[in-house]
């Protein structure tokens, strides 16, 4: 079919305003990369823009070195792969769970789950709450707040609901109990909405840093996210220190006070690739996963 | 009906143990362990909650290893400044418990609320202050005012920082000033060392430093001033500065003198913080002002600095950065080049306390220990080794004389040099005190050498002074600038007295963050304006949006304080 003049501009003007906004997206990404491989000097002084410079890999042999970094690492690592598994067979159960019409209290459970999306109660209160559970300084403060997340619940609800009743009544009319409906029927069929609640919460796991900032003080929980945020606040801190105290700053070296900008640099690549890496992988269940409840029969 | 209810409870059993598994196998759970009994020295890890540390985790390397070794202590400092800021701190209030070591960054709100709730141990109380606090009684006046202010008359909750027992209208400063200004002195020796007269007479110099050296080492433009604005508080923080020069520093929206009983509010048009935007328009006009100043931080303007591409410094501290072995043993550096009106703003000696505040928490297991370790920090001992490491690693005692070592040359003040094993390790500037607080003024004399704990102010230093330090030596005929200025009586110290500025009520406070946002913001854009006639049309914009907001009712507040402050001194003298 030919297109007409009109199609054609609208076609040159979307292909170039997708272009531009791609490049805008992927930008910071390349910038932070080209300037942990490249130079740490001219890196430090904000001289590396569009291309690198003088390119050497050791900024990421260095971080290794970085005192904690490891741990962090392994902390980081342990909450997104316990924390994950643990939300998404929770998401996966109690979404099963509120599609059962002779489920106690169905309506009262699902509407109480669902209110705490939009009412939030601020730090102090949900510190104390914290306080009280002995979720303080407690690994387990990664894990145990995340299971029950009313947004992936909603999400396999209606993926559920969307299933076919028959398959689950042809089971229990052969005697399989709730349980043995959820393990055999349900899990293998809802494979897509488990694989996006999967991302969500990895993502989410990766990225959190609130719950460190002000619950954990031991350094052994700190996650990376958290060194990184910690590295990135030195500067302002610095700022804040030496406005404070002059005379006490009078003795010091200050520009070796801070993390020099090619550190914090190669430390935010390091915590961004594993998500750059796994997200694309995960994209087809994504993009299936969550449409796919929303049309029926 | 059965089903349901045999599935709820199953899930309801499932998450019940999941939870218990996590919890118990989580095993990182309450870390504060502590010793059983106070007798036998069993390991006692205390939290520093530290308002001015820069630095979170563990104490680690030299320090940690004297630490240990002395007292079986081990710190784990947490930063608010790093870690959530006024956040964490109510965070720890609702707990009930700041840690074991509290460091407040000012004695304002946060520590008179501390001590309100019960949350700060008062050092009296059980005779803990009389049994381990020897050290510490060696500074009464510190005591008294922390009874006074803020202990009801009898109970003390911490001390103010940087005590000393030097008269308090001695300068408390070390080698140098806190504020400058510093030249790169190896240019203006080239030129002969002109006279330099008045603040305004800096920008023909200077002009002429650019064109001797257009380009710094790595091939960029070079200017006189590189400015950042991430330092700015009530005001554009280097408008001020010019003003410290001539004996007056910040109280709010005041420019306060050291030692007269005057004072003048910024936007005073013959005041010096409109008279020093006007310099900087000047000195931009003349292309001496680097046009990112407006933008980039102080990491940038250090890294600059380094580079060379700076020809002025404001605070000398910040010289050192530029001020390599290298570059200072052929000659090349900045130092101290006053002009003639000058009379630098200084601090005497605080002899009851600064406002920095450490403070020891009241949940704390073992009191005992922890006053112990904190009046150590008090003792002579103490203060040489929380600052300059243990005896024999970066200084000695040769023939009664403190020494510096060869160790300790590549290692002071701050640098990244590996710590040999037997004193613990790792890095020196990693290694240090993280607390970052300053028991008692590094610069007061230290009576059994008879000279100051400073390493930099020892005749065995100065007298191995660089090529840079040697040339200065001989024009300026001083050893050091603060020798300098004391001997020209160019110097206007500032009582440090036992008054506490209050903070305004909130309804000044309201009107001064609006106020500071126009005055900052305006101030930029003045020192970049184009012309003068935009440079006058902001000026007259600033001062009247500032009135419109009620400038003078806040500046109103100000001289009450600062009349508190002139009566306060006049206590002391």
């Amino acid at each position: 079919m030919k297109l007409s003049l009109v199609d054609k501009l609208f076609n040159i003007f979307n292909y170039s305003f997708f272009a531009i906004f791609t490049v805008v997206c992927i930008f910071p990404f390349y910038y932070l990369f080209i300037n942990t491989i490249s130079n740490n000097d001219l890196s430090n002084r904000g001289l590396i823009t569009f291309l690198p410079h003088g390119i050497h890999f050791s900024n990421y042999f260095e971080i290794v070195k970085l005192p904690g970094l490891g741990n962090a690492a392994m902390v980081s690592l342990g909450r997104t792969l316990i924390g994950t598994l643990l939300t998404v067979l929770a998401s996966a159960f109690l979404g099963f769970l509120f599609t059962k019409d002779n489920m106690w209290g169905r309506k009262f459970w699902y509407r109480f789950v669902v209110i705490t999306m939009y009412i939030q109660a601020g730090i102090i209160p949900w510190y104390v709450t914290m306080m009280n559970l002995h979720l303080i300084n407690n690994f387990a403060a990664y894990i145990i707040p995340g299971i029950v997340a009313p947004f992936n619940i909603i999400l396999v609800k209606t993926f559920v609901e969307s299933i076919p009743a028959s398959l689950q009544e042809s089971a229990e009319i052969d005697g399989a109990g709730y349980f043995t409906i959820f393990w055999k029927v349900i899990l293998p069929l809802i494979k897509p909405i488990m694989a996006t609640i999967a991302i969500f919460s990895a993502v989410g796991q990766w990225n959190q840093f609130q719950d460190t900032l002000f619950l954990v003080t031991d350094s052994k929980l700190f996650t990376l996210q958290f060194v990184l945020y910690k590295y990135l606040n030195e500067s302002t801190s610095l700022a804040a220190l030496v406005k404070g105290s002059m005379g006490g700053a009078a003795n010091l070296n200050l520009a070796n006070m801070q993390t020099p900008t090619s550190i914090r640099m190669t430390v935010s690549m390091v915590v961004v690739l594993p998500i750059l890496f796994v997200y694309p992988y995960f994209q087809k269940f994504f993009v299936k996963g969550v449409m796919i409840g929303a049309v029926k029969g | 009906m059965r089903k349901g209810l045999s599935k709820f409870l199953t899930l309801a059993v499932t998450a019940t143990m999941v939870a218990g598994m996590v919890g118990c196998s989580s095993g990182k759970s309450d870390t504060k362990t502590t010793a059983e009994t106070t007798d036998t020295k069993e390991l006692l890890k205390l939290d520093v909650f530290s308002m001015t540390a820069n630095f979170a985790g563990d104490q680690t390397g030299w320090f940690a290893k004297v630490i240990k070794d002395k007292f079986n202590i081990e710190l784990n400092i947490i930063a608010p400044n790093l870690q959530g800021g006024d956040a964490k701190y109510a965070t720890a209030m609702v707990a009930g418990n700041l840690g074991d070591i509290v460091v407040f960054g000012a004695d304002d709100d946060k520590y008179t609320n501390a001590i309100k709730a019960g949350v700060l141990l008062d050092w009296t109380k059980d005779g803990l202050l009389d049994k381990y606090g020897k050290d510490i009684a060696t500074y009464p006046k510190a005591i008294e005012k922390a009874k006074t202010n803020f202990g009801k008359e009898t109970s003390v909750y911490g001390l103010g920082h940087g005590v000393s027992n030097m008269p308090s209208t001695s300068p408390s400063e070390g080698n140098y000033m806190t504020y400058g200004p510093d030249l790169r002195w190896d240019l203006y020796e080239k030129l002969g060392k002109p006279e330099i007269k008045t603040m305004e007479d800096y920008l023909p110099v200077l002009k002429k430093m650019q064109e001797l050296e257009p380009k710094s080492d790595s091939g960029k433009p070079t200017y006189a001033f590189s400015m950042w604005p991430d330092w700015d508080g009530n005001m554009m923080m280097l408008g001020k500065n010019f003003a410290t020069m001539q004996g007056y520093d910040e109280l709010g929206f005041l420019l306060v003198s050291a030692n007269e009983d005057k004072y003048e509010n910024i936007l005073d048009p013959n005041g010096y913080y409109l008279r020093t935007l006007k310099l900087y328009y000047d000195a931009n006009q003349m292309g001496l002002v680097d046009p990112d100043s407006i933008s980039q931080k102080f990491e940038n303007a250090t890294a600059k600095m380094i580079d060379g591409q700076t020809l002025f410094s404001w605070f000398p501290c910040m010289d050192v950065s530029y001020n390599t072995q290298e570059r200072t043993s052929t000659g090349k550096g900045f130092e101290f080049v006053p002009f003639s009106e000058q009379s630098v703003y200084s601090n005497g000696f605080a002899n009851y306390g600064a406002n920095q505040v450490m403070s020891i928490g009241s949940k704390t297991k073992e009191p005992a220990r922890v006053m112990e370790f904190v009046n150590w920090l008090y003792s002579e001992e103490g203060i040489m080794t929380s600052y300059y490491g243990p005896k024999g690693l970066t200084w000695d005692i040769k023939d009664g004389a403190p020494v510096v070592t060869a160790f300790g040359k590549t290692a002071l003040p701050s640098n990244d040099v590996q710590v040999p094993a037997e004193y613990g390790g790792g890095s020196w500037k990693d290694g240090a005190n993280q607390m970052n607080y300053a028991n008692v003024n590094v610069n007061s004399i230290n009576p059994t050498t008879k000279e100051p704990y400073n390493y930099a102010m020892w005749k065995s230093t100065i007298a191995d002074s660089s090529k840079l330090d040697k040339n200065w030596q001989a024009a300026m005929n001083a050893f050091t600038a603060k020798d300098y200025v004391v001997k020209n009586d160019m110097i206007s110290v500032a009582p440090v007295t036992k008054f506490t500025a209050a903070s305004p009520d909130s309804a000044n406070q309201q009107k001064m963050n609006q106020i500071k946002t126009i005055i900052i913001q305006n101030s930029w854009k003045m020192v970049f304006a184009k012309n003068d006639a935009e440079y006058n049309a902001l000026s007259k914009d600033m001062v009247t949006k500032a009135k419109g907001l009620g400038y003078d009712d806040v500046v109103k507040f100000w001289v009450g304080q600062a009349e508190k402050v002139f009566a306060a001194r006049k206590a002391v003298k």
